[in-house]
């Protein structure tokens, strides 16, 4: 036990003189009156009984409440804290940086400000020396260690609740320098997934609050169009009462489109809207309600693809199951170009060469049966007759759901793709090769994307098969489609692009960092990057819509009333203890002297 | 006599007689005016015959029975005599505490009952008593030996310690005539009831006992700590007062009060207790009407 009132020294000789002057009074009591009484008959029978046997005890136990009661009142005054006297103080804090934390009190401040305020009233209260490791609940901060109170305080100030993720208990047994019996004290609102330690001090800056956030927002194609859009959103309603909701979805090419609607307490609302009408690109969906104390969870971002409509150029002689195939596809608009009226020019999406192959690479994806020799192409090795697909990456989007074992190819010409080479280190990837190793289909991963297929439809029999709808259609989709938008949590974001250019939706550029094989970019809320690199361009959504997360109420701990945060679950400072236990003690002292029930 | 500081103010007498009317509706009893012995003998009420024996008093023989049946008949008459009275005061020191003092209640009752005596022609002696007989004011018969009593009262004053028995002794070593002994005291005898009792009942006299406590006997308004120091002997107790203490001083002022009262119980006598602050007179009527001291 240490005092942080007065010195060490101090607070001794302070306790030392009370214990004196509690004694000195009982001592210095004023001598009894004298009564004359007709006869000590009555009272000596009385006294042989009664008096003689309680007495000696009694003025002990008397003059050992009162120097109980005066050092309790003293210690108390002096502010005891845990802890060996003189020595530095070492204490645990674990600061809840949970997203719930920046949920907004009644007072307008953060849970999260009051936790800081609560960490700077208890290490304000320390002794010079005490030793504090300070540590965030989202691991935020760092390796923590033990430091100077001002240095814990300072790293408090630099935190901030994270924007997703779920809090978890640190290893505080792995901290280093901690020992068993290291107090460790929560500030924290309780929003976690498991119970807290039984044996840790609680700070508890947790008040119910109001709050309606999105927890899922996607866009996706109408089953029965792939060409019709719709957005599927869904709205939670954490607080206690019902909650009238504006929901709007944001875009290019339109005004918003809004929905009112009411979500009752603690319950949860669904519902879809068109979004065709939209221009492709980012869509943002924002919530508005009354009174609503948490911001993290009321916008969400999702991905309207840009080309809903795919122009398809077919540049061939004439073939007519090929054709016939692109023209099943009710997303592409095909158009029938021969070769040798063919050039480059605007308005084509995609295109796709039978047996035939420019001179100059397209700007668009390009899709070539059976291409001849070309600069733009990989070379092509002597033609082979009747050869067998021996093996293709099923993984391939290209190839999924693709079997090429009954194509009954008659010729065909492979492709110069060496084998055993990593992809990354060439620009053309072997997907299928035959049996003496050449590769019948190649593709480029490079924009705009290529596919090559080494034999024509009219060399085989692989119109017929139900593969080649299939292949097909995978190929247009990997050509010319952008891949899905890639999800992350918001926070520190990795994009799977080396050296990637970050975009946000307003076209501007935030910091990143490159490391090898992504690049990462920090997003406080929830957003939608475009990353460009050489090897394409991705959508990254950066956003957690987690329906834990809005339940900013779901707290193990009782609300504090307290401004600071101060108290709550086992945070009874020992001061306050000390003068528990001197009323108790005036209590029995009041029962034994003046009740007298010791007698 | 000046009235102004004694102990039987100017309404005292009028108050006796006030309680002379009072009592005088209820006839029977020992203080009356004509108290009947059990003894046949010479008085003029006619009671019973019975055959004569020798050595009975010829002058009571019914002559006419005699004459007519030729049997000696002795008539029987209830004799009529005055009661001896004998009034025994306590003049301890322990008596002189209290407030009111229980001296001057005690006398006070000690003049009612004298009166109440003389009145009906019995014959009064009232002796002062503490570590033996103090004083003795000799037999006195009729209204104006009420004024001896009074003086001899008033001239009393508490002190010395306490012994009934030897007290009883020295009062009643000279034989006396069997009688009333009223004895008015606090009873705080560290040698107790029980002997003295014991010794008195051999002669055969009957005993009306009234003792007199004050109300700081009874109810004790004491500090925390006190010295007690008792008024006879001077010793002292150092006590640390508490409510379980007076508790207990309470049950055992209670437990002697019932020792007592077993003692005269036990002997067909009369016990009374009265508070030093209460009306001599009322405590006396209630004597005599419900404690049937006057039967």
């Amino acid at each position: 036990m240490s005092f942080t009132a007065l010195a060490p020294g101090l607070s001794l000789a302070l306790l030392a003189a009370v214990a004196a002057a509690v004694l000195g009074l009982y001592l210095l009591r004023p001598p009894p009156r004298r009564v004359v009484v007709a006869s000590r008959l009555i009272w000596a029978r009385v006294l042989a009984r009664q008096q003689r046997q309680s007495e000696p005890w009694r003025w002990w136990l008397s003059l050992a409440l009162a120097l109980a009661i005066g050092l309790a009142l003293t210690a108390a005054a002096l502010r005891p804290e845990p802890g060996a006297a003189g020595a530095p103080r070492r204490l645990i804090v674990v600061l809840d940086t949970a997203p719930s934390m920046a949920t907004l009190r009644s007072d307008g401040r953060s849970r999260f400000e009051h936790a800081r305020e609560a960490l700077r009233g208890l290490l304000g209260e320390g002794a010079r020396g005490d030793r504090i490791a300070l540590v965030d609940t989202m691991g935020m901060g760092g390796a923590p260690s033990f430091q100077e109170a001002s240095a814990a305080l300072a790293s408090a100030q630099s935190l901030q609740p994270a924007a997703a993720g779920r809090p978890r208990l640190p290893d505080l047994a792995a901290l280093a320098g901690a020992v068993a019996d290291t107090p460790v004290l929560f500030i924290t609102d309780g929003v976690w997934p498991q119970a807290l330690p039984a044996d840790a001090r609680t700070v508890s800056v947790f008040e119910p609050a109001a709050n309606v956030g999105i927890t899922a927002f996607e866009v996706r194609a109408a089953a029965t169009d792939p060409r019709r859009f719709e957005a599927f959103v869904e709205v939670a309603n954490a607080g206690s009462e019902a909650a009238q909701v504006r929901v709007s979805i944001s875009g290019a090419g339109r005004e918003p489109v809004q929905r009112d609607l009411t979500v009752s307490a603690r319950d949860y609302r669904a519902f879809s809207v068109p979004v065709s009408g939209f221009a492709g690109g980012a869509l943002r969906a924002t919530v508005r309600a009354e009174g609503d104390a948490f911001a993290g969870d009321d916008s969400a971002w999702a991905f309207l693809p840009l080309n809903r409509f795919l122009r398809v150029a077919l540049v061939t002689a004439g073939n007519a199951p090929l054709e016939r195939a692109l023209r099943l596809d009710g997303r592409l608009q095909v158009s029938v170009i021969a070769p040798a009226g063919f050039r480059a020019r605007e308005g084509v999406d995609l295109y796709v060469f039978d047996r035939f192959a420019p001179a100059e690479a397209p700007t668009v994806p390009a899709l070539l049966w059976r291409p001849p020799r070309s600069p733009w192409l990989p070379g092509l090795l002597p033609e082979r007759v009747k050869p067998s697909v021996e093996n293709w990456l099923e993984g391939h989007p290209v190839l999924d759901n693709v079997s090429l074992r009954d194509a009954q190819i008659e010729r065909a010409a492979g492709f110069e793709v060496p084998q055993g080479v990593a992809p990354a280190a060439q620009s053309w990837t072997a997907l299928a090769r035959a049996g003496d190793g050449a590769a019948l289909v190649a593709a480029s991963a490079s924009a705009p994307r290529r596919l090559a297929v080494g034999f024509a439809l009219a060399d085989s029999a692989f119109a017929d098969t139900a593969s080649f709808p299939v292949l097909l259609a995978n190929a247009v989709q990997w050509l010319s489609d952008e891949p899905p938008a890639v999800l992350r949590d918001p926070g520190t974001v990795v994009v799977p692009m080396e050296n990637a250019r970050i975009f946000t939706p307003g076209g501007e550029t935030p910091p990143v960092r490159h490391v090898p094989g992504a690049t990462l970019v920090e997003a406080r809320e929830a957003t939608l990057f475009t990353a460009e690199a050489e090897q394409g361009r991705m959508r990254v959504i950066a956003q957690s819509l987690d329906a834990a997360r809005s339940d900013v109420n779901a707290s193990r701990l009782q609300a504090s009333a307290l401004p600071a945060g101060r108290g709550g679950q086992g945070a009874a400072p020992p001061w306050l203890w000390l003068l528990a236990l001197a009323g108790a003690l005036m209590l029995a002292e009041w029962l034994a002297w003046n009740r007298r029930v010791t007698q | 006599m000046d009235r102004s500081a004694s102990p039987f103010p100017e309404d005292f007498v009028r108050r006796l007689e006030h309680l002379t009317l009072a009592t005088r509706a209820p006839v029977s009893g020992h203080l009356r005016g004509a108290h009947r012995s059990r003894r046949t003998g010479s008085g003029m009420v006619f009671s019973d015959y019975r055959p004569y024996v020798p050595g009975d008093d010829l002058r009571n023989l019914d002559w006419g029975i005699w004459m007519r049946l030729d049997r000696l008949v002795l008539r029987l008459f209830e004799e009529e005599a005055d009661l001896p009275v004998y009034l025994l005061l306590d003049a301890s020191a322990s008596m002189g505490c209290g407030e009111p003092a229980k001296f001057d209640f005690a006398r006070r009752a000690v003049a009612a009952l004298a009166w109440l005596a003389l009145v009906n022609h019995d014959r009064v002696t009232t002796v002062a008593w503490n570590e033996g007989v103090a004083r003795e004011l000799p037999v006195r018969r009729g209204r104006a030996a009420l004024w001896p009593v009074l003086r001899f009262l008033e001239a009393l004053r508490p002190s010395g310690g306490t012994s009934l028995e030897a007290s009883l002794r020295a009062c009643f070593g000279a034989r006396r005539p069997r009688g009333l002994v009223v004895l008015v005291s606090d009873f705080m005898d560290p040698a107790g009831f029980e002997a003295a009792a014991a010794w008195l009942s051999r002669f055969g006299h009957e005993l009306f006992a009234l003792q007199v406590l004050s109300p700081q006997e009874l109810s004790p308004d004491l500090p925390e700590q006190a010295l007690l120091e008792d008024a006879e002997s001077g010793a002292t107790d150092l006590v640390r007062v508490t409510p379980a203490l007076l508790a207990a001083y309470r049950e055992a002022l209670e437990a002697h009060g019932r020792e007592l009262e077993g003692a005269c119980q036990r002997r067909g006598w009369s016990w009374l207790r009265a508070r030093s602050d209460t009306a001599f007179d009322e405590v006396l009527l209630r004597a005599l009407r419900e404690q049937g001291v006057l039967r």
